[in-house]
């Protein structure tokens, strides 16, 4: 599957498990991540399914409530530990970046 | 003004950018799609404007489903909350239209969206591919073979013409679209990676000209069937063309009645498949059976005398025999040729006893009378495994204009001869040396066609 079974997350993946710390319906997840990001990071709806479906699978959410056709959702310890594991790559993706620039702008 | 119209739609399951472009451009012209099945595809007049279109797939779809299930249309409410409409679906493919300007696309990860593509695909499109690809297979190669070692036979008949040409597009079909979809998802994964959407790839050019061959095929058939075919056959073929029609629409109609009232999915294939074969069973049996009655008058198919006049039989040669021979016969006639073939053999004996077999063609235009020639000597010669070739002989005792043997690589002269007069060949394989009377009998019955 995509990313090598989330070795890395998208940008979409990244924020769609950031929004589930607190429990949220399929359309208040399009909503919050847009919030988040100032509408920079956009979630198409057929991707919005298929992810909370991939994530649902993995392990890495999980739902919470069921009205109807309308569910809810929760991110797991799971998937904490790899939005955790993303956050330090991405932090070591920076720092790795400021280093190599500070190096260079002494020369 | 009609408010609907149907039209065919020669385009790949996968191809959702094609389609998406197609249907922008029909949404322009004020047609909107509403309904899709296997031949048609149903729009609806609108006001001509500008829509945007989005084609997805949800792999778990059937086209049984009475109605999308929950998960189904949790998707379906996700995308009319952005927007998005649902116009239609067909097997796992969903068509959504948009008012919107600049609404958030459907699929925004492309790799999520290759293996939903992927996954759909999986379901039927792929696997009815691979069965249409191994069917022209066999097709093809049954097909080409005949063409190398009859092509007369094949000139003679429509019939078989035709189906060899549908073995070989459906080769082609399937061997085309497999490789353009297993390309495209090739690429379209590498492009993933990237971050990238690829465009599918369209393969409308080749299937126009597929569809071109097919019916050029099915009109050389069609134009052979009245000119120059069997008008019991064109009876039976009209009825069970126009009883196929109605067992497609009959079949189709079941389906749809089943998912309206609200049948669970397998219980729909189930009944639809055997709906299906019911008609399949009444409908056919009773167009042949109404076009044999039409044509002949005869209530029962087996009441026909099916029988084939043959010229020249094997007690004329040589007299009563202690054995039976079997008369086996097969004709076909194009608005090229005509062809008859006989083979005479004793019936439970593989001792000395003789035996012949006789092919005769009849050239109905003149310029094919030299390739026929030809043609007629290598076919024997392939029969004869390439041992030997065709020697040009004394015609005079057949009768004939021109006359040849196949003597063998060793000079063994084989009995093996081809008859030419006028516009009639007549290969000739026998089982012993005739004699100058039996010679003279074979031109008079086999060369006299008038």
């Amino acid at each position: 599957m995509a990313r090598e079974k989330f070795k890395t997350l998208t940008e979409q993946m990244f924020y769609l498990l950031l929004c589930l710390h607190q429990e949220r319906r399929g359309m208040e997840i399009l909503e919050r991540v847009q919030e988040m990001t100032g509408g920079r990071v956009r979630i198409g709806s057929g991707t919005l399914y298929d992810l909370l479906e991939l994530f649902v699978e993995e392990g890495m959410i999980r739902q919470t409530r069921v009205e109807g056709r309308r569910r809810s959702y929760l991110i797991t310890h799971k998937g904490k530990e790899m939005l955790e594991r993303e956050c330090q790559r991405l932090r070591s993706q920076l720092d790795d970046y400021d280093r190599v620039r500070r190096e260079e702008d002494k020369l | 003004m009609r408010q609907t119209k149907r039209r065919m739609e020669l385009v790949s399951f996968y191809d959702h950018t094609g389609i998406e472009r197609h249907l922008t451009r029909m949404a322009r012209k004020g047609w909107k799609v509403e309904k899709i099945n296997n031949y048609f595809w149903t729009y609806r007049r609108i006001e001509p404007q500008e829509l945007q279109v989005a084609v997805t797939y949800f792999p778990k779809a059937s086209d049984f489903d009475p109605f999308p299930s929950g998960e189904q249309q949790t998707l379906i409410d996700y995308c009319e909350e952005t927007g998005w409409e649902l116009a239609c679906t067909w097997f796992q493919m969903q068509v959504f239209y948009s008012e919107r300007e600049n609404p958030t696309p459907i699929h925004t990860e492309p790799e999520l969206e290759v293996r939903i593509i992927h996954q759909a695909c999986k379901a039927n499109y792929l696997r009815g591919l691979w069965f249409v690809l191994a069917l022209g297979l066999i097709g093809s190669v049954l097909y080409t073979s005949t063409w190398i070692s009859d092509t007369l036979r094949m000139l003679a008949s429509p019939g078989d013409f035709l189906v060899g040409m549908c073995g070989l597009s459906l080769f082609l079909i399937g061997g085309v679209e497999l490789v353009a979809y297993y390309t495209w998802r090739h690429r379209a994964k590498r492009a993933a990676q990237q971050g990238l959407f690829l465009d599918t790839p369209s393969t409308k050019k080749f299937q126009i000209a597929m569809m071109v061959l097919l019916v050029a095929a099915l009109a050389w058939w069609g134009v052979n069937l009245v000119l120059a075919g069997n008008p019991l056959m064109a009876w039976v073929v009209l009825f069970v063309t126009v009883g196929y029609g109605v067992l497609i629409a009959l079949t189709m109609g079941v389906k749809s009645l089943l998912k309206e009232v609200g049948v669970s999915t397998g219980a729909n294939r189930g009944l639809t498949i055997l709906a299906c074969a019911v008609f399949a069973f009444v409908i056919m049996g009773g167009a042949v059976k109404f076009g044999v009655y039409l044509a002949t008058g005869a209530e029962d198919p087996e009441d026909l005398a099916l029988y084939v006049e043959t010229p020249l039989y094997m007690t004329d040669l040589v007299g009563e025999q202690e054995v039976f021979f079997s008369n086996a016969t097969s004709s076909d006639q194009s608005l090229l040729l005509q062809r008859l073939k006989v083979e005479q053999l004793p019936w439970g004996r593989e001792d000395e006893t003789p035996q012949m077999t006789y092919e005769r063609y009849t050239v109905s235009v003149p310029a094919l009378y030299s390739f026929c020639v030809g043609q007629m000597k290598r076919q024997m010669l392939i029969k004869a495994y390439w041992d030997g070739e065709m020697v040009s002989v004394d015609a005079t005792p057949w009768g004939a204009e021109e006359a040849y043997r196949l003597v063998a690589k060793d000079g063994t002269q084989r009995n093996m001869f081809l008859l030419c007069r006028g516009n009639t060949l007549v290969s000739l394989d026998m089982s012993w040396d005739p004699t100058a009377e039996q010679m003279a009998l074979v031109g008079e019955r086999l060369l006299e066609t008038g």
